[in-house]
């Protein structure tokens, strides 16, 4: 779960606190477990968890594979389609989509959660959208648009169902979100009653197979469709409406309710869903602050509010700490170190990096201070900014709410990496060379250096993943500096730079986290893929053609990632039944 | 009890009848409903579509193309149809539509297009010489840009008397225009989809080039493009294969 670092302190500590009497000598080695993420054993008559479970990793390569191959084949048929013949295209269409549901079967007949099933039955999921796109397109249909998304939700769903499937339940939870969604800003239907319908099919199996992924995504996606305003054209478009008209209120109110609820009804759930509710207050704020609405002439940095609103539920949060009920949730430990600062880290200090925190991410547009900087050079801050507190918090584990603070800034790294993705964030370059650029790039170089050196101190070890994120941070570094002093702008090819780059982070992310045994990275970095497949497949910045190229590539490799992996798995396995005095050629023993 | 004890105590039967029938069936007819049904689903579109083109009317409709991609399909020529924007008051038939609703429009050829001459809440019948296309209306009162000659007696009553005077002195009067209120209605037949790069073509023809679209409507009032027209030749047309 942690760092090597703060188990040699723990180690180093634990003797004092037994001779204190906080612990006794007994305790030590469980603690020790507990902190360094040693695999919870089965209680007594518990049965062994199903095989896919323990083997996320390899999941994760063939789902992530998957839904890169098949975002791939979406775009090379979309720039293709005119130099076959329609016969040829339906073919390949239909026959990629059988091929793969064959696949997905075969593999389920070997193990019913098998991974590449999953990830197969994920691609023909996808592909069977394809199909209903791709037909779309070449047979020049229209009719309703939402009802091919929900035609494609269902599929999704079935498929879910038949082979108890959770990737392919979350990708018909975000189909049927894009289908209510469509309904509503397409067709101006406020109240969109079937979506519940859907609800209906959906729950079930997420409560039968206990998937928490599934039941979160779920859980949002509801809340998401219950806040749903009635009206959202007035509040962007009719000017003429008084902004307190043009206020949401609704929001506003349930947050209100929720943290009412809270307290009364002595439950946390309501305390969570206001959080919930307002985040999705800020974007409203958000919109409208681009908008350029003010505030009795004044312009007013609407999403600012947020943080009183956010500062208020915490405090709420902490009078609760004392109360049965209330356990002290992650998502309140992390918003409450941004908005009123952590207990062990000086107010002051906090009070700083949230003051740039807020601006790096408020600041995006270059509204607020009005920068003559490029975007890029500023965007890159943004990244670097947020990597300094990563590198510090790595460093040092122990303060209290540093894990979720981790969580925080790297969710901003991987943000601003994101921004930067794009090949129209990289053409806004002013007068180089840009000293401010280099001074906080030395800066942060020099932070970073200390940071890992300080790590190193306290008994951290450089290994494969330390040397790959090292090369990795040096060729972003390389790249944010070409930016910062290139004449002309780099525009896509620094964006295809910083793509590569993602990506290779990601799957970075993922395999830290399984070594450190962290879901949470694992998560972050499967929905940093997922938003960053969908974002290359809108973008436009390269021909369709060569986007399918780089995505299809990509998805080979996950694929061929996840295979090798199941190799080394198998071969272990076979080492682990068979020890080396017997059994001299693994090779030949190997499943 | 949390949420998945209380659903499982609550609902044993049904879910060992529903959410447990996987687990009955074999994997092979799992597999071939599933595989059967997503392909008739893509496959019922082509079906559909081919029996509009087969059985259906052809008439040719003025168009004005603009913006072309589409961000799940490719790119695509965004047709902008002069049927898109209805004068109601001045065609016969019925004069007030909701947004959403269904609308039925009765064109008839008036010299090289076919042109609108009565709106309909519902399906007036088919009568020869006339075609009845299928639409909906998306706006009711859509502000648009009109010049005098188009305008009806009661839109020219309703402008300023002091715009009018400026009117009158125009140089140009040929070049002005006035804002009216129109039904903007979609008929399914906006989009047509070209390969990368050549949307823009079509989006900005040539001088003198004049894009038209042939367009096939059913009894049903349901219309498919058949064949894209640049200066009354073809350029693109459908066929099954």
């Amino acid at each position: 779960m942690d760092t090597p670092a703060f188990l040699k302190r723990l180690q180093q500590e634990l003797p004092r606190w037994e001779a204190a009497g906080l612990t006794q000598p007994q305790h030590r080695q469980a603690i020790l477990d507990m902190a360094g993420g040693a695999p919870p054993q089965p209680k007594a008559g518990e049965t062994a968890r199903p095989w896919h479970q323990e083997n996320k990793l390899t999941l994760f390569f063939y789902v992530a594979g998957a839904l890169m191959v098949g975002t791939g084949v979406l775009l090379f048929f979309a720039a293709n389609w005119p130099l076959m013949p329609k016969a040829v295209k339906m073919g390949v269409l239909f026959g990629a989509l059988w091929a793969s549901l064959a696949g997905a079967g075969l593999a389920f007949r070997r193990n019913p959660s098998h991974p590449l099933g999953h990830g197969l039955l994920l691609l023909a999921a996808l592909l069977y959208g394809a199909d209903i796109m791709l037909v779309a397109q070449t047979y020049h249909i229209e009719s309703r648009f939402p009802n091919g998304i929900l035609a494609w939700a269902v599929g999704a769903l079935t498929a879910a169902w038949l082979f108890r499937s959770q990737p392919v339940m979350i990708l018909a939870l975000g189909l049927s979100l894009t289908w209510t969604l469509s309904e509503y800003f397409a067709y101006d239907v406020y109240f969109h009653w079937p979506f519940l319908l859907l609800q209906v099919f959906i729950w079930p199996p997420i409560l039968r197979h206990g998937w928490v992924p599934a039941r979160r995504a779920a859980v949002g996606l509801f809340l998401l469709w219950a806040i749903l305003p009635p009206d959202f054209s007035w509040f962007w478009t009719d000017r003429s409406i008084p902004w307190w008209d043009r206020f949401p209120w609704n929001p506003l109110t349930a947050v209100v309710l929720l943290a009412g609820l809270a307290w009364f009804r002595r439950q946390q759930v309501f305390l969570l869903t206001a959080l919930v509710f307002s985040a999705l207050w800020m974007i409203y704020l958000h919109s409208m602050w681009h908008e350029g609405t003010s505030l009795a002439g004044i312009r007013f940095p609407w999403p600012w509010l947020f943080l009183p609103i956010w500062g208020a539920l915490h405090l709420l949060a902490r009078r609760a700490d004392n109360q049965s009920w209330y356990s002290e949730p992650r998502i309140t430990r992390g918003i409450s170190s941004v908005s009123l600062g952590s207990s062990t880290v000086s107010w002051g200090v906090f009070s700083l990096w949230t003051f740039i925190s807020v601006f790096t991410l408020n600041d995006m547009s270059g509204d607020i201070f009005e920068f003559t900087w490029g975007d890029s050079p500023r965007f890159w801050l943004g990244f670097w900014i947020h990597l300094i507190r990563v590198v510090w918090l790595s460093a040092d584990r122990t303060s209290l709410h540093s894990r979720e603070l981790l969580f925080l800034h790297g969710a901003q790294v991987l943000v601003f990496a994101w921004i930067l993705s794009f090949g129209g964030n990289h053409d806004g370059i002013t007068s180089p060379p840009n000293i401010p650029v280099l001074v906080t790039l030395l800066f942060v170089a020099g932070v970073a250096l200390a940071g890992w050196r300080y790590q190193r101190r306290q008994g951290g070890s450089v290994g494969g993943l330390a040397l790959s994120a090292a090369l990795g941070l040096t060729a972003a570094g390389g790249l944010s500096l070409t930016e910062a002093y290139q004449r002309e702008p780099l525009g896509k090819w620094a964006a295809a730079g910083v793509n590569g780059l993602l990506f290779g982070g990601l799957v970075w992310l993922v395999m830290a986290g399984t070594i450190r045994r962290d879901k949470a990275w694992m998560n972050i970095a499967f929905a940093g893929l997922a938003v960053l497949i969908v974002t290359r497949y809108f973008d436009t910045f390269f021909t369709m053609l060569y986007r399918s190229y780089a995505m299809m590539s990509a998805g080979i490799v996950l694929f061929a990632g996840g295979w090798m992996l199941e190799r080394i798995r198998r071969r272990l396995l076979a080492l682990m039944d068979n020890p080396p005095n017997t059994t001299p050629n693994l090779r030949r023993n190997a499943p | 009890m949390n949420l998945r004890e209380w659903y499982l105590a609550a609902y044993p039967q049904w879910e060992a009848r529903v959410v447990g029938l996987r687990s009955k069936i074999p994997l092979w007819a799992a597999m071939g409903a599933l595989t059967a049904g997503m392909t008739l689903v893509p496959g019922s579109m082509i079906v559909q579509k081919q029996r509009v083109l087969n059985t259906g009317t052809p008439v040719v409709l003025e168009t004005l193309p603009i913006d072309p991609r589409d961000l799940f399909r490719g790119d695509y020529v965004r047709l902008n149809y002069h049927i898109h924007l209805l004068n109601t008051a001045a065609l016969a038939g019925d004069d007030t539509f909701q947004r959403h609703q269904a609308i039925y429009v009765v064109l008839e050829p008036q010299g090289e297009f076919w042109r609108p001459t009565a709106v309909w809440n519902q399906h007036p019948g088919i009568t020869p010489g006339r075609v009845v296309i299928r639409g909906e209306v998306k706006e009711e009162d859509r502000a648009t840009w009109v010049s005098r000659e188009n305008m009806t007696p009661q839109e020219w009553a309703e402008v300023p008397e002091e715009t009018k005077q400026d009117y009158a002195k125009s140089k140009n009067p040929q070049w002005r225009t006035f804002q009216v209120k129109r039904v903007r209605v979609v008929y399914h037949i906006e989009n047509y989809f070209v390969p990368e790069g050549e949307g823009r073509v079509l989006e900005r023809p040539n001088l003198g080039e004049k894009v038209s679209l042939r367009v096939v409507v059913d009894d049903k009032g349901t219309a498919a493009i058949q064949q894209v027209l640049i200066n009354g030749q073809p350029r693109y047309t459908e066929t099954l294969w």
